[in-house]
């Protein structure tokens, strides 16, 4: 019961932070997505199994709050965890600090590709031709650093905090930043 | 192996919902949740957006305020450069109005000439004398004269060094100045400072006839000091019947504590 009360409050504090609060933050903070840090976090901590779980949870919730059509932020989550869990089993040998860093800016490039080549694919439907337009571009590309900057400080606040409050945390990770 | 099998299923799981998911969604099997899960987180994030957005609006207040402040401390810095500019062109403008009047005045009456700064006052306080840029190597001797506006003499030099001189000013009790009166009998005297208060002209006959405000000039009978520079105009006189000499005393048109340049007369050309 009481894990049930914490998963849909943590549910909760995730679709509203995305949805109500990180959009209010100031100038490029905006563009944080606590959703895909939270995503990748449980993927390369906990198990793959839960973070595809949560993505079809968070992604079916963020859906009636997308412009996309149904199933776009679903899909976009599930593919995100996949190819994170991808590359991390293929080329990566165990959980460190340094490996949740890259899989978060791995994640959010995924990521915000996906949904901007959804965006494309949605105009080209519409419109019957591909507009691509260099500024837009530029300004996503610019967007796509910002939200990665954010996300990377966001889990680095994320790993210090349950660095620092787990034990069972500690075990998973191997300690790359304690000096010998 | 196994893990490659059980990933393959969670792939094929995950594939399997999403299209479910998709399909409930078009034939509107999920639309009861769907629209019970947004009545339901509505009014919390309409609360949190609106809390969001006054945290939001009152950072951005501090953050125009900081701006204003940054812009107004800008401004200032920018006034105080504009004033400053504007207090050396003022200098400037000054600078270059006296100098053409002196060249103007050199010209016509012929007189060879150096224009000096004024750069500081005797150090001891006791004279009245003021520290003039150009010395002799720019051909300044002792004894030269010195006017601060067209022909308004001021001093004389007193001591010249290489680069500086001394001049002491007309109003010091040391200085002493043949002039004369332009009245109608060009009457003569000699013009005698008075401890830096004003200036006496003294040795004037009793029989001559002089009124207030006759305009002093130099005689021209010293060395060095062309005739008609302008020293004052005549306050007042003073005439004892029992004395040889009448007195007047003189007011110069020059404001002493305020020279900023000279003009120095070398001679005739």
């Amino acid at each position: 019961m009481l894990k049930a009360i914490r998963i849909i409050l943590l549910t909760l504090l995730l679709i509203i932070s995305e949805l109500s609060i990180v959009p209010k933050l100031p100038s490029v903070m905006s563009h944080l997505g606590p959703i895909i840090v939270f995503l990748v976090f449980v993927a390369v901590v906990y198990q793959f199994y839960q973070a595809v779980i949560w993505a079809i949870i968070l992604g079916l919730m963020m859906e009636s709050f997308s412009v996309f059509p149904f199933g776009t932020m679903i899909i976009g989550y599930v593919i995100t965890i996949y190819i994170c869990y991808f590359v991390f089993v293929h080329l990566f040998t165990n959980k460190s600090f340094y490996t949740l860093i890259i899989m978060t800016i791995l994640g959010t490039v995924v990521f915000r590709t996906m949904i901007i080549v959804f965006q494309y694919l949605i105009d080209f439907i519409h419109l019957g031709s591909l507009v691509l337009d260099g500024q837009i571009l530029i300004n996503s590309a610019r967007e796509t650093a910002w939200q990665v900057l954010f996300n990377v400080i966001l889990v680095i606040i994320i790993y210090t905090v349950f660095h620092h409050s787990s034990r069972r945390f500690k075990a998973v990770f191997i300690d790359t930043i304690k000096n010998n | 192996m196994a893990s490659l099998n059980k990933s393959t299923k969670l792939v094929v799981l995950s594939v399997v919902l999403i299209i479910l998911l998709v399909f409930l969604h078009y034939i509107r099997i999920l639309q009861p949740i769907e629209n019970l899960f947004v009545r339901l987180i509505s009014p919390i994030l309409r609360v949190t957006y609106q809390a969001s957005d006054f945290v939001g609006e009152k950072y951005l207040d501090y953050k125009t305020k900081d701006e204003l402040l940054n812009e107004n401390k800008k401004l200032r810095d920018q006034i105080a450069s504009l004033l400053q500019e504007k207090s050396l062109w003022l200098s400037e403008r000054e600078e270059n109005d006296f100098l053409s009047k002196q060249m103007s005045f050199a010209t016509k009456n012929n007189y060879d000439f150096e224009i000096a700064r004024v750069i500081g006052k005797n150090v001891d306080e006791t004279r009245n004398v003021i520290v003039v840029d150009k010395g002799e190597n720019s051909g300044l001797k002792a004894g030269m004269p010195v006017m601060a506006d067209q022909g308004m003499l001021v001093g004389k030099i007193m001591k010249v060094n290489k680069n500086d001189s001394l001049v002491l000013l007309v109003n010091d009790d040391l200085s002493k100045v043949a002039a004369k009166i332009q009245n109608e009998s060009r009457t003569i005297g000699i013009i005698e400072g008075e401890f830096g208060l004003g200036m006496k002209m003294r040795l004037i006959p009793q029989t001559e006839q002089l009124k207030e405000e006759d305009i002093v000039v130099t005689s021209g009978l010293e060395e060095n000091i062309p005739q008609g520079l302008i020293i004052g105009q005549i306050e007042s006189i003073t005439k004892e019947p029992e004395n040889l000499f009448q007195e007047a005393s003189i007011k110069s048109f020059v404001d002493f504590n305020r020279i900023l340049l000279v003009n120095i007369i070398k001679g005739k050309k």
